[in-house]
């Protein structure tokens, strides 16, 4: 591609805000179905005003245990970088019961053969594509020979491959089968890439998936002082980790059952089928929306909501705002908008329609627009089922952005959600500034993003006198500095693992070997690899927490 | 919050105008991050920026449309982030989209000089302005949002061959209007 192209790209940003916007109004597709239950005002029209009940709020989970302060991670840092993106290390399996009768040994390789460049044809991308037509296979033949005219490009990866296996030996004179939980850092959204496969001697090891709370914390935007927790501060080290996993109470949480809010009834205010004019700007109809405006006491009442995308919340007033966009034909294709009222309930319900969006109070209203609106009682499990299965399914599909894409069941996904919501969200007894507002959709994509440790669970005998080895590999990512952020470590990337971590597993000897493929040198370690003298396997010390690697790739040729 | 309050918070120097931008539009301006740079970790710092950025340039600014200038500050951003980032090959959405981008270079003499990006801009703009809305809409999700062309095909109820042809087209015919226009990039 020429520089014209990054030009062109460039220029594009100076367009009109007209068209900004108009485009960014483009909301994504929302779910088809609906559910079917007796309209009970059908076709509110603009200013249409609902009546009201009263609910009760009960049920409310405390803060999950194990997660870690609000502050800037945890002190004792060893002489290991602290890299801006972290990746988390690798961790040692544990038992699901202590059992001091069995042993084992630990051997752990880093593999480097990731970082090999490869050529990559254009056939053979084309060819690997599934489920093309001829016509397709051929536009998809063209478009590469376009993207990559030497036909084709080199592929290589930071990201290295870890075996972690563990001779698991039962001294004793009967068999022993055990539970074993190996443990792995991930975000949901991530877990497909970095899902360890569990082999016992060497024939593939069904597992179960435990997935835990958030790893991380919350830090302001101005830094450690500021106290408004506003961003998410990943977990950053191994430190992190620790400080969740020590106590065990991280991993019981993660092994016990998921929260139950069933309890918790709800008063739900279902907006469906909204209509109005279509936006046309010469019109004075920039953004045709749907404001509803209701009155509540903010101490008894709470307010989950899901379709809106604009809000004015006035506590001392004791009045809400929520406020939508009417969907438009090529946009949203079936707009579906949730209040769920929580303890008392809503007052005053009125909707109405506006030229434009925001929550100003000149704004002009717009006659020829409306929304039906249908009240009924439920409870939080049911209603959060319900608006979270479309997300799930969305953000499960292939095309999804790779790092925000689901491979879990909707179990463990609304597990994930409900943990964040009670734990840090507007039901939660300490909810982050970060969640004060009442959008769900806002927790829903942290939920998808955030740390975690996961395990996975499998069932392994080991006979009488006899051993057997259990082996977990993975594809490992690095951690790393932003190259734009110019720091020492611009071009490193960092490995590590930890020898006892949350594990009661008692290590007879731990080893570690580096397959380096002549890729890498190495800039910063404590493994104690010497590559020139041909030193690649290494014996760990169990009294050193934790093991480092950091290396950047080799000049070759 | 309207959006006229929140800009008054900025021009007041109060520090919840970016708690309440970031409510309102902290999604959109990490989502239009994330697409650019490919990291969340980027689009993350590259949001912060953008408040920081908003909190720099408001006063003595007052944008008539908030969405859209914050938006275009967290894109300046993001593209500077993912040029920096490129020698590691991340981001290559973005590269995607330049590769795409070469169909609307307009043919013309190197010698002549180069067009102010604010009048390759305009001359844009007024070719959108030619196009029935959906097309508008999904030229500017495409090249401006950076939005995969699957996700497009989604939201609009169709297949990802059929809109990676229709922004062929749309490219096809961008460039003839650019060259229509005597534009030098």
């Amino acid at each position: 591609m020429s520089d014209k192209s990054e030009r062109l790209f460039e220029a594009l940003g100076e367009l009109s805000d007209a068209h900004i916007d108009e485009a960014a109004g483009a909301e994504p597709a929302q779910q088809k179905g609906k559910p079917h239950r007796r309209r009970w005002a059908a076709a509110a029209a603009c200013l249409a005003l609902v009546a009201v009940g009263v609910g009760s709020l009960s049920g409310v989970i405390p803060l999950l245990p194990g997660a870690p302060g609000n502050g800037t991670g945890g002190a004792g840092h060893d002489e290991a970088s602290t890299f801006m993106s972290y990746a988390g290390p690798v961790f040692p399996l544990t038992l699901r019961e202590e059992n001091d009768s069995i042993s084992a040994q630990r051997d752990i390789t880093l593999d480097f053969s990731p970082w090999v460049r490869e050529w990559v044809s254009n056939e053979e991308e084309v060819a690997a594509m599934e489920g093309l037509t001829d016509a397709e296979r051929q536009d998809a033949m063209e478009q590469h020979d376009e993207w990559f005219p030497e036909g084709g490009y080199h592929r290589s990866s930071d990201h290295i491959l870890v075996t972690d296996a563990y001779t698991l030996t039962n001294p004793g004179d009967a068999d022993q089968t055990v539970t074993v939980l190996y443990p792995f850092a991930a975000s949901l959204g991530s877990l497909d890439e970095g899902l360890p496969a569990l082999t016992l001697d060497g024939a593939a090891l069904e597992a179960g998936l435990h997935v835990g709370s958030y790893a991380g914390g919350f830090r302001g935007v101005d830094g450690p002082d500021d106290p408004r927790f506003l961003n998410l501060r990943q977990a950053g080290s191994w430190e992190d980790y620790r400080d969740v996993l020590s106590d065990g109470s991280y991993l019981q949480n993660a092994l016990e059952a998921g929260p139950d809010v069933s309890a918790i009834p709800v008063t739900v205010y279902e907006f469906t089928d909204p209509y109005g004019p279509a936006r046309d700007g010469d019109a004075g109809i920039p953004n045709p929306s749907i404001r509803a405006s209701f009155g509540l006491d903010y101490d008894e009442t709470t307010v989950l909501t899901y379709g809106f995308h604009g809000a004015r919340y006035d506590r001392e007033g004791g009045t809400m705002i929520q406020e939508f966009s009417i969907p438009m034909s090529w946009g949203r294709e079936d707009g579906l908008f949730y209040l769920l009222v929580l303890g008392e309930d809503i007052e005053d319900l009125t909707t109405g329609g506006y030229v434009t969006g925001g929550t100003d109070a000149d704004t002009p209203t717009l006659e020829g627009c409306g929304v039906t609106v249908e009240r009924y009682e439920s409870d939080l499990d049911t209603m959060l089922r319900e608006i979270l299965t479309p997300e799930w399914e969305e953000r499960s599909r292939s095309y999804y952005q790779d790092d925000l894409r689901l491979s879990i069941d909707f179990e463990t996904f609304y597990r994930a959600f409900l943990e964040h919501l009670l734990s840090y969200g507007l039901l939660s007894p300490q909810t982050v500034e970060r969640y004060d507002g009442s959008w769900l959709e806002n927790m829903v994509r942290d939920v998808t993003v955030v740390d975690r440790v996961c395990w996975l669970e499998a069932e392994v005998t080991i006979p009488a006198g006899g051993s057997v080895t259990l082996t977990a590999s993975m594809t490992k990512e690095a951690s790393f500095d932003f190259a734009c952020a110019h720091t020492a470590n611009q071009g490193v990337k960092g490995y590590d693992l930890v020898t006892r971590l949350g594990s009661n597993l008692s290590c007879t000897a731990q080893t570690a070997t580096l397959e380096d493929r002549g890729q890498i040198q190495i800039v910063r370690q404590n493994f104690g690899f010497d590559l020139e003298n041909g030193v690649n396997t290494v014996t760990l010390d169990p009294e050193v927490e934790h093991y480092y690697l950091e290396v950047r790739r080799a000049e070759t040729e | 919050m309207e959006d006229s309050a929140i800009i008054d918070l900025y021009w007041a120097r109060d520090q919840a105008a970016v708690t309440e931008t970031d409510r309102k539009y902290g999604p959109l301006c990490r989502s239009l991050s994330l697409r650019i740079t490919g990291s969340r970790e980027d689009a993350e710092e590259c949001v912060n920026d953008t408040w920081h950025r908003a909190w720099d340039t408001m006063p003595p600014q007052r944008p008539g449309c908030l969405r859209a200038y914050l938006c275009r500050i967290a894109r300046g951003l993001s593209i500077d982030r993912w040029r920096a980032r490129r020698a590691q090959k991340r981001g290559e959405g973005t590269e995607v989209l330049l590769s795409e981008l070469e169909d609307c270079i307009p043919a013309a003499p190197s010698a002549e000089e180069v067009w102010e990006a604010r009048e390759v801009a305009a001359a844009i703009d007024r070719w959108l302005d030619g196009l029935d809305r959906e097309s508008r809409a999904l030229f500017v999700r495409r090249y401006w949002y950076g939005d995969r062309v699957d996700e497009l095909a989604a939201r609009w109820g169709r297949t990802p061959n059929g809109t990676a042809q229709r922004l062929r087209r749309l490219r096809a015919g961008l460039r003839r209007a650019l060259e229509r226009e005597g534009v030098i990039l």
